[in-house]
């Protein structure tokens, strides 16, 4: 009490002089504000008058040069606010020039993160959230967001499963939270469990054209696609139910909040980044030419000693006919398909404005063309921010940003190119012409393909201090994203039959929250923070397809009417071609904290969704939060080694309604007439499940923080445990029921992990060596805990992924591949029978075939030998970084890790059956690299290639031989930077010259056979058409006025 | 001290609050355990009659439904069918079993019989992985036979962490056929009868069975009758229980030898998988590895589990026309032996020229 009083009687007096018109001195202060390790000055540092009682009070923003100038009480404490850098408080002691250099925030606690639409300084944070700063992410041109937060939090697994420009890869944060596998072989995926992305505090779905797995119809450019990495402030990344809870029910995947960048500076300040970057193609497969390739083949049907075989020789022109000059080629295609590309980003920004009113408009530019011909990805994107404080009390900020995406996508889909990949042409077939006709060809280079995607976003939002500490506050934002897409294939490429196809889609997202917000601290110890809010959600989808064949020429590009002659489908695609969801939430926050020391946060939010079955409208998500900051407690006071140290708690329930309006609702069709009324009945495949209750994701996290020797080493550890309840799986019902399937919530999934983020720096913050060493790992283990009907295993539609309770959630499920039989003597024999091991109802297995697993002991290969062999979800992911400067210079590398993930080499797989079709028209791989069996004998890795006409099934796609272990590392990004001394820059009136030359994806470490670990599938498997991810080189070039 | 008890017991509250919290993460795991599907089954429980004097593998044909594989199967409780005690069914017996692979290419009698080796085994075995029935070559008098109603036993699945036991399969064994075909009935071990037709198209003739060839083509008794398989009969007789040679001896309608040599086209080197063929005047030997054929691999001499021989001569028919005559015999030898197969011709045939 009496500390109280003392405390309170100086504020008293103060707040007493300030009543009586008796003001300490005024003093006008000078001075600049230098960033301390670089001695760069900060252009946009906020200064603020800390008052007694209240928060600080903003009175001014350093110019470009770093220089302010204000007029406080002489006795005035200022505080300098600028983010990434510690927050430092200066008293001004009647001093007239202030000379203030910022430290970079080493211990990263007093910056503040965005959790749940608030700001909170990290100390008070009982989540897990880890934030990266826009300065991290800038020296690498890339068509989409998310790339550049590959391997910087540990948890959040990215993998840049495509290289096709503007796409996106797949990004999960802790493990599976979803194991529905849709769709079989090579198109099976995985139902995407991408996080929720919050821009600027609204929200928006960054999934594009995912539900139709990898038959995307549209331009499948995610918005992500449309923000410049440039215009990026801040990242944070949300893991934990606690932090995500706010966000509702479609944050139970995780959260990243995207913050852009605001005017700061009262001088405007123009900055230009620029980037011109190469992009190199892969290493193409080696393929086999020309003579060699027919002698091949032939040498291989001959082997058969089939007769009938041989006769085919005969009627395969390409094959018999080599002296006509029309087969007579050996034409390298894979050549003709891939290219080497330039390309280039602009992207400049002003900004500008003080407290009162500031404002920032960014121009980008973004030109990739892809690796593979016929591809690429354009990006125009304007956008603009305005905050404007009229008075202290009210704040009104607006945005409206406005984005093109042009995708050229060639004969793929943009994830896979089909023609550069898996179609390739036999080098003997007549070369790249277009009248000499080759189908594969023709229909990836001669295709025209205009893809489009406009995007407009806009917010509005208000606060006002209703009184001292109650805040109210809006904000409505209205997203619309328009896809279209117009393809021509010509009529080669389409069986003589011109074609066009029509994509058109829209998509727009109303979404306004309101909130009321009461902050107070008492007696500098106790906060309270409430805050209660709603939110409404209109989320409507429209898509059409057209798709029309029998046009007249290949100049006519359409329109061609309707008729039955030119028409195949057109329409609204089943599925997610149409759909309008409502949903609103209403959520309460209270967080208190005693002096920054021990913090505890409540959290509870309300859900209701159209899409949520009709009995179990409402998800709830409660969570509770708690921290401890033990180097606040009194026995750690003097440790003066100790930056912070923290204990972190936390548990939380977030509810998903299900993203399938059929499986709640049900699908009804027009089924003909009765008594001459036209009668709608239920879809009979699919029956409605009106209690289907919302998924439950329910996580446990500890955490622990710790910075030592002024941000020297920092540790972050998170544990964490998720649960996913009610998970919804397809569930087939018996045909009595006159339905075929249903969806139940009958699965659940345990996850539980360990993440860890360790910093180092070894020299201390006082040197010119700036060095920030980071490395970051992620363990993650799951468990399927229950499957529907008690079931204790469950197979997808093509019956080689399982799903087992009790263990991790998918495994390959595979023929276990053993070696190669040496002779006919090594295959085993049925003592019983004198008969060698078969395949089922096929031939008896030979010495060069492949030696599987006999599992059942019965002499015979079937199904029962199928083995549950690895599982294609990594264990352990991670990366790295270090971030190294003197001087002028910097060099900088990051790079991702990940372990203990099982592959499916499917491109093997494919390229081998290719080899192995003689008569097939595709192009010959060369195959001398591989260890395959030739004579009796032979101890080899591979079972002999050529004999084709076999059934033994040596080369079956789903056996453990094409299963890999797709463990790698990976460098990122290299950049050498150097920015030139402000003393020549200002000859040219310019704040900042950075150069710098950046080498992305330059190397992957993997034992990975394959061309790249990471460039495969969710489901680890690696088609032979996925695109490749490109190695690129550029360099930068970033002035600021 | 009090004080010092209450820190004590604060803190103690303290730990145990987190020890809670930490706690309160844990989740019982499922039993690592396989699936065993409550459906799987074997599609035939009743009855499996095999014929005793071979080694057979019978096809249960179980159903695993989705269970997971390895399984581990064992035949339970084997009783007679009135439920006595059924040891002679697991005593163990010689057989043998194959080491190497039969691939119908050997060239000597010792190259087939060291891919062999005896073994002592029991007359029913359950194959461990898969559950197929594995009956040895045993004799009848040692297993009852029909028509003894035969045993009953019980097949136990398991696999990790799961079992299940499958209830009464009815075991009923056949005594021994020693060849195929086989002139007697495998249940009455009566002699099966046939209907001839009567000469000059007068109804037919209802008479015991024999054996008679297949395949007949071109052959003549007189300018322009063609034999009928009816003509023809095969007799097997075995000399020496423990020889191993196969003889074939035509005769003709009057019983006296038909030489062998007459038979021109008969290919007498690819004839049956045998060696050291001895060719006299009444007939043709030959080593031979019991059983006849020896697996049910298709080879030059046997085809779905029988050996198939064909025997031919060739003449200058009536105009000049050449005529290939052959006639066949598909046939399966069960018991090792110096055995004999004729052919009884009822009428001569022509093998001169015309």
């Amino acid at each position: 009490m009496k500390l109280f009083l003392y405390r309170l009687i100086p504020v008293l007096l103060l707040m007493l002089l300030g009543a009586g018109g008796l003001q300490a001195q005024q003093v006008t202060v000078k001075g600049r504000v230098i960033a301390a390790g670089e001695r760069d000055p900060l252009p946009g540092v906020s200064v603020l008058l800390q008052q007694p009682g209240a928060a600080a009070k903003p009175i001014a923003v350093t110019d470009g040069t770093g220089a302010f100038s204000v007029t406080v009480p002489g006795n005035a404490k200022l505080e300098f606010r600028f983010i990434s850098y510690e927050t430092t408080v200066v008293s001004v002691n009647n001093r007239t020039t202030l000379n203030v250099s910022l430290k970079a925030s080493a211990t990263s606690l007093k910056e503040s993160v965005i959790v749940g639409y608030q700001k909170k300084t990290r100390e008070t944070v009982t989540g897990a959230v880890t934030r990266i700063t826009g300065k991290e992410l800038q020296d690498v041109p890339v068509s989409n967001l998310e790339q550049l937060l590959q391997g910087r939090v540990a948890g959040l697994n990215i993998q840049q499963n495509t290289g096709a420009p503007g796409f996106r890869g797949s990004s999960s944060i802790r493990g599976l939270s979803n194991i529905m596998v849709s769709g079989s072989g090579d198109n099976a995926y995985l139902t995407p469990q991408s996080p929720l992305y919050v821009i600027d505090g609204v929200p928006v779905d960054a999934n594009a054209g995912f539900e139709y797995g990898f038959q995307s119809m549209g331009p499948g450019t995610s918005p992500l696609s449309l923000i410049p990495p440039e215009d990026v402030q801040s990242l944070d990344v949300m893991k934990d139910a606690e932090a995500t809870s706010l966000y509702g029910s479609r944050g139970a995947n995780g959260v990243i909040v995207i913050t852009t960048r605001r005017g700061q500076s009262n001088v405007p300040i123009v900055r230009y980044a620029g980037n011109l970057f190469i992009n190199f193609p892969p290493s193409l497969r080696s393929t086999v030419g020309g003579k060699s390739e027919r002698d091949y083949r032939i040498a291989m049907i001959n082997a058969t000693n089939n007769l009938n075989e041989i006769w085919r020789i005969g009627r395969t022109p390409f094959l018999s006919d080599s002296l006509n000059a029309f087969f007579n080629n050996s034409t390298n295609w894979q050549d003709i398909y891939y290219q080497t590309t330039y390309n280039h980003t602009h992207n400049v920004s002003v900004s500008g404005g003080d407290q009162r009113l500031n404002y920032k408009t960014n121009l980008n530019y973004y030109t990739e063309k892809g690796v593979i011909k016929n591809t690429g990805f354009d990006r125009y994107s304007v956008n603009q921010n305005i905050n404007f404080n009229p008075n202290p009390r009210l704040q009104l900020s607006g945005f409206l940003s406005a984005g093109l995406g042009k995708k050229l996508k060639g004969s793929g889909n943009g994830l896979t190119d089909v023609g550069a990949g898996k179609d390739v042409s036999s080098s003997l077939l007549p070369g790249p012409s277009y009248f000499n006709n080759v189908g594969h060809f023709t229909s990836s280079i001669y295709r025209v393909n205009d893809t489009r995607t406009y995007d407009i976003r806009s917010y509005l939002n208000i606060m006002y201090e209703l009184m001292p500490y109650l805040q109210l506050s809006t904000n409505t934002s209205y997203n619309y994203t328009s896809d279209q897409e117009d393809t021509f294939i010509p009529a080669l490429a389409n069986n003589d039959k011109p074609a066009v196809y029509g994509y058109s889609g829209r998509k727009s997202n109303l979404y306004n929250r309101s909130a009321i917000n009461y902050n107070r601290t008492w007696n500098d110890k106790h906060t309270v923070y409430g805050s209660v809010f709603s939110e409404a959600t209109i989320i409507q989808v429209q898509n059409k397809i057209i798709n029309q064949s029998n046009g007249p020429n290949d100049y006519y590009h359409g329109p061609f009417g309707f008729s039955p002659w030119f028409s195949t489908i057109s329409g609204t695609p089943s599925n997610g071609g149409f759909s309008e969801v409502h949903s609103v939430g209403f959520a309460a926050n209270l967080s208190y904290d005693y002096d920054k020391k021990y913090v505890i946060n409540l959290n509870y939010r309300a859900d209701g969704n159209s899409y949520a079955g009709e009995n179990e409208r409402w998800a709830k998500s409660p969570s509770i939060g708690a921290r401890w900051n033990f180097n606040r407690e009194k026995f750690l006071e003097n440790a003066k080694w100790l930056d912070f140290g923290d204990f972190r708690f936390s548990y939380g329930i977030n509810l998903r309604p299900t993203t399938n309006v059929y499986a709640s609702l049900g699908w009804y069709d027009v089924k003909g007439n009765y008594n001459g009324v036209t009668r709608i009945a239920p879809h009979l495949g699919q029956m409605p499940n009106p209690f289907l209750l919302p998924e439950k994701v329910e996580q446990f996290n500890y955490g622990f923080d710790m910075s030592v020797f002024n941000g020297r080493l920092g540790v972050n550890f998170d544990a964490y445990t998720k649960t996913v309840y009610n998970m919804l799986y397809t569930r087939y019902l018996p045909t009595s029921t006159g339905f075929e399937k249903t969806f139940t919530n009958d699965a659940s999934l345990y996850n539980y992990g360990y993440e860890l983020n360790l910093t180092v720096r070894p020299f201390k913050s006082t040197s010119k060596i700036n060095w920030t060493i980071s490395v970051n790992g992620a363990v993650n283990r799951d468990v399927l805990l229950s499957l529907p009907g008690g079931a204790a295993q469950m197979m997808s539609d093509d019956k080689t992924i399982i799903n087992r309770v009790g263990y991790g959630a998918l495994s390959n499920y595979l023929y276990m591949y053993e070696g190669v039989y040496r002779d006919n003597r090594d295959v085993p024999v049925d003592p019983i029978t004198g008969l060698r091991l078969r395949n089922e109802g096929a031939d008896y297995f030979k010495g060069g075939d492949a030696k599987f697993r006999d599992v059942d002991g019965n002499y015979i290969l079937n199904d029962a030998d199928l083995q549950v062999a690895g599982t294609p979800v990594a264990r352990i992911t991670g990366g790295f970084s270090s971030y190294f400067t003197y001087k002028g210079w910097s060099l900088n590398l990051n790079g991702t890790i990940l372990f203990k993930r099982d592959l499916l080499n499917k491109a093997l797989a494919e390229r081998m059956a290719k080899v192995r079709s003689p008569f097939g028209d595709s192009t010959f791989v060369n195959i001398s690299d591989l260890d395959y069996w030739k004579n009796n004998g032979d101890v080899a890795k591979y079972p002999n290639p050529y004999d084709y006409y076999s059934t033994a099934g040596s080369y079956r796609e789903y056996q453990t031989l094409f299963q890999e272990d797709g463990s790698y590392i990976k460098i990122n990004a290299i950049t050498v930077g150097y920015s030139i001394d402000r003393k020549w820059l200002r000859k040219y009136r310019m704040n900042a010259f950075r150069m710098y030359a950046t080498v992305t994806n330059p190397v992957i470490f993997s034992g990975y056979s394959g061309p790249n670990p990471e460039a495969v599938t969710d489901l680890g498997r690696d088609r032979l058409d996925t695109y490749p991810v490109s190695r690129s080189l550029s360099f930068g070039l970033n002035i600021e006025f | 001290m009090k004080k010092l008890n209450q820190m004590k017991w604060n803190g103690s509250r303290i730990y145990i609050g987190l020890m809670a919290l930490a706690l309160a993460a844990c989740k019982k795991l499922p039993e690592k355990k396989d699936y065993l599907s409550q459906d799987a089954t074997f599609n035939k429980k009743v009855v499996y009659e095999p014929i005793l004097g071979r080694t057979a593998l019978e096809l249960t044909q179980f159903s695993a439904d989705g269970s997971t594989y390895p399984l581990v199967f064992s035949i339970e409780n084997a009783r007679s069918k009135q439920g006595h005690p059924a040891p002679e069914l697991f005593q163990k017996i010689k057989v043998r079993e194959w080491q190497r692979d039969y691939t119908g290419l050997e060239t000597s009698l010792d190259e087939i019989e060291a891919k062999r080796v005896w073994v002592d085994a029991p007359f029913l075995e359950v194959r461990r992985g898969s559950g197929d029935l594995i009956f040895r070559n045993a004799p009848s008098s040692l297993i009852r036979a029909y028509p003894d109603s035969g045993y009953m036993f019980d097949i136990k699945i398991q696999n990790k962490g799961n079992e299940r036991i499958i209830k009464d399969f009815w075991l009923r064994p056949m005594q021994e056929v020693p060849y195929e075909p086989y002139e007697y009935d495998l249940r009455t071990r009566e002699r099966k009868t046939e209907t001839r037709p009567r000469p000059n198209n007068g109804g037919s003739n209802t008479v015991p069975f024999t054996i008679h060839p297949v395949n007949l083509a071109k052959m003549y008794y007189t300018k322009d009758s063609l034999f009928r398989d009816t003509l023809i009969s095969v007799y097997f007789t075995k000399a020496n229980a423990t020889g191993h040679s196969l003889t074939f001896k035509f005769l003709g309608e009057n019983l006296e030898p038909i030489d062998p040599a007459k038979f021109n086209n008969t290919k007498w080197d690819k004839l049956v998988h045998g060696f050291n063929r001895r060719q006299t005047a009444t007939g043709v030997t030959y080593d031979v590895g019991y059983p006849v054929p020896l697996t049910a691999l298709k080879t030059l001499y046997a085809s779905e589990g029988k050996a198939n021989v064909t025997f031919g001569y060739s003449r200058r028919g009536f105009g000049g026309e050449r005529l290939d005559a052959a006639f066949s015999l598909n046939f399966a030898i069960y018991e090792p032996g110096d055995w004999t197969i004729t052919f009884a011709f009822r009428r001569n045939p022509i093998f001169n020229d015309d």
